[in-house]
């Protein structure tokens, strides 16, 4: 069941990826109506894939890597669905869209991967924690608008149009601007009250902790730039796109080259 | 005067304050914290291992490194809310108090910060079923029970460590289970479920009849050698502790005794094991500031969101 939900999640993101290509390859100054659709279904289908596990675990299924990866890949899907049909110029927004789906596509393979262990297990006594359910979803939440923020600022260093930069320059900071108070508030606030229940220190200097701190520091140093120095060109869409290649690394490399409290498999 | 001022209040040195933080821990990830000169000396070559030691970087958050950006960013931070308070009162423009809650937020958790620095102390400990600890504050806690639980498959599922609490010989809690995510408040005193293990315990009788107890990882001295109580192994007539025997640093030898043996001058009366649970009290009067200032930075969060400027929209 679990495997079969997993594969047409996967067909349905491919297939919206496909779609956009075709749209893209085309250069239409149209926007495709059924690619968001297809990728909303998807995340639909993973995130049925979460709860099934939850009920499953009788626990919020976001403990492992596995379901980290398939919450991150659903989150994606349906953040690029909800930009996507809230955008006033859909256009500008495509190749986000398709960097996003392609980011999606990425992390649900990798999910399906031999690799990651699949098993359906009940979390250890440090992860029975709410906290601990809101510090992975609302950090993965606002890693997806990280996402679509980082492909669009690596866009806006590739184009050299003056009216195109303006529209995706606004799609950076837009992203930015609302991944950056979730982000904030999963990976930080409400994972530092967890560790103070959990361990008795909200902070630990844990090398993944301390990833998330950087990266922080790193969408706060974009927002200064941006909004308060009024710098809307390179510097910003480099802090951008820098910024969410340190997400990446805080929740992958750090687990797999630095050692620390977060190694839960 | 006027000069520094303008230097504080400056978003440009926010920005390279960010940005330097920001490397200086990245630096910090990447070099094993809190080890000794000769570790690193080992790892890294004696001319690196001396630069990470002379910059701080072994124990980045306790180093100049870390804590002079800081300081600069709380001045900065200090410096630009108040102008922004001055130069909300001049204008007559929409009010939008977000951001100034973040900042705010950002200086409370300074603050809690260098409280935790200052005041913060840790107890940990082991207990039994019936052992007793004095805590901070006139608080003792007693061990009721402690119980594991573990799935199917052996990992862990829960551990409970139920106690009882009296402040100055007054019941103050019964039966409370302390779990991990599930501590013991007692004002600023918490204390954490951390541990848990076995723990063996021999019971020695000496010359003059008097009984004492050695844990194990204890050593007896007996003329010049210090008998090392180095575990438990269970055998066919009970179970016996291996004891090691240390001269001049050396080991010179390693046996079993059991019940009845002769350690030494002592006659061994009894070896036992017990379940403990291995608590953590934490004392921390800047936990409260630094709760608050969360609090106060995700009130800003929505404030923000709730207060953002229309046309901000793809």
């Amino acid at each position: 069941m679990n495997d079969l939900l997993g594969l047409t999640a996967l067909s349905l993101i491919a297939l919206s990826a496909v779609w956009q290509i075709v749209y893209l390859l085309r250069q239409q100054q149209v926007a495709d109506k059924v690619s968001p659709w297809l990728l909303l279904g998807g995340g639909v289908l993973l995130f049925t894939l979460t709860v099934l596990r939850s009920i499953a675990i009788s626990f919020p299924a976001v403990t492992n890597t596995y379901e980290a990866l398939v919450f991150f890949a659903a989150a994606l899907c349906v953040v690029a669905f909800v930009l996507r049909m809230v955008a006033k110029n859909p256009v500008a927004l495509r190749v986000s869209l398709f960097g996003a789906t392609i980011i999606a596509l990425s992390v649900a393979m990798i999910s399906s991967s031999p690799l990651v262990p699949k098993d359906i297990q009940p979390p250890i006594p440090a992860l029975q924690s709410i906290w601990l359910v809101m510090h992975v979803t609302l950090a993965f939440v606002g890693e997806s608008f990280f996402a679509v923020a980082f492909i669009a600022a690596l866009s806006y260093l590739f184009t050299k149009d003056p009216t195109k930069r303006v529209a995706i320059d606004r799609i950076v900071y837009t992203t930015s601007v609302i991944g950056y108070p979730i982000f904030t508030a999963g990976a930080l606030v409400f994972g530092m009250i967890w560790a103070n229940f959990a361990w008795g220190s909200y902070w630990s200097w844990d090398p993944k902790e301390t990833w998330a701190l950087i990266t922080f520091l790193v969408y706060t140093a974009y927002l200064h730039t941006r909004i308060i120095m009024k710098i809307d060109g390179t510097v910003s869409a480099i802090l951008a796109a820098v910024g969410f290649v340190f997400t990446v690394f805080t929740f992958a490399g750090v687990n797999f080259l630095l050692s620390g409290l977060h190694s839960y498999g | 005067m006027k000069a520094l001022y303008r230097f504080f209040e400056s978003v440009q040195l926010a920005i390279v304050l960010f940005l330097l933080i920001a490397v200086f821990s990245i630096l910090s990830t990447l070099v094993p914290q809190g080890k000794t000169q000769e570790f690193y000396t080992g790892l890294y070559g004696s001319a690196t291992a001396l630069l990470i030691a002379g910059s701080g970087l072994s124990l980045y958050n306790q180093s100049l490194l870390f804590l002079i950006p800081m300081v600069l960013m709380v001045l900065n931070l200090g410096v630009c809310m108040f102008e922004r308070l001055v130069r909300r009162a001049r204008e007559h423009k929409p009010k939008r108090f977000g951001p100034d809650l973040i900042h705010a937020a950002l200086l409370v958790l300074c603050v809690g910060s260098l409280v935790t620095a200052g005041k913060r102390t840790e107890q940990s400990f082991t207990m039994g079923s019936g052992d007793e600890v004095a805590l901070q504050g006139g608080y003792r806690m007693s061990l009721v029970s402690f119980v594991s639980a573990a799935y199917p498959d052996g990992r862990p599922q829960s551990w409970t460590s139920t106690v009882d609490v009296t402040q100055d010989s007054k019941p103050v809690l019964s039966a409370y289970p302390i779990q991990v995510n599930h501590p013991l408040s007692l004002g600023f005193l918490n204390v954490y479920q951390s541990t848990y293990g076995t723990e063996a315990l021999v019971q020695l009788q000496g010359a003059d009849g008097k009984l004492t107890s050695a844990a194990v990882g204890q050593s007896l001295t007996v003329g010049e050698s210090e008998l090392l109580l180095a575990g438990t192994q269970k055998t066919e007539e009970g179970l016996a502790v291996r004891v090691e025997e240390w001269k001049n640093q050396q080991k010179v030898g390693s046996r079993l005794e059991k019940a009845g043996d002769k350690l030494g001058p002592f006659n061994l009366v009894s070896v036992s094991e017990r379940e403990v649970t291995g608590l953590n009290a934490v004392n921390d009067p800047g936990s409260l500031p630094v709760l608050l200032a969360l609090l106060i930075g995700l009130s800003g969060f929505v404030l923000t969101a709730v207060q953002k400027k229309k046309g901000d929209s793809i």
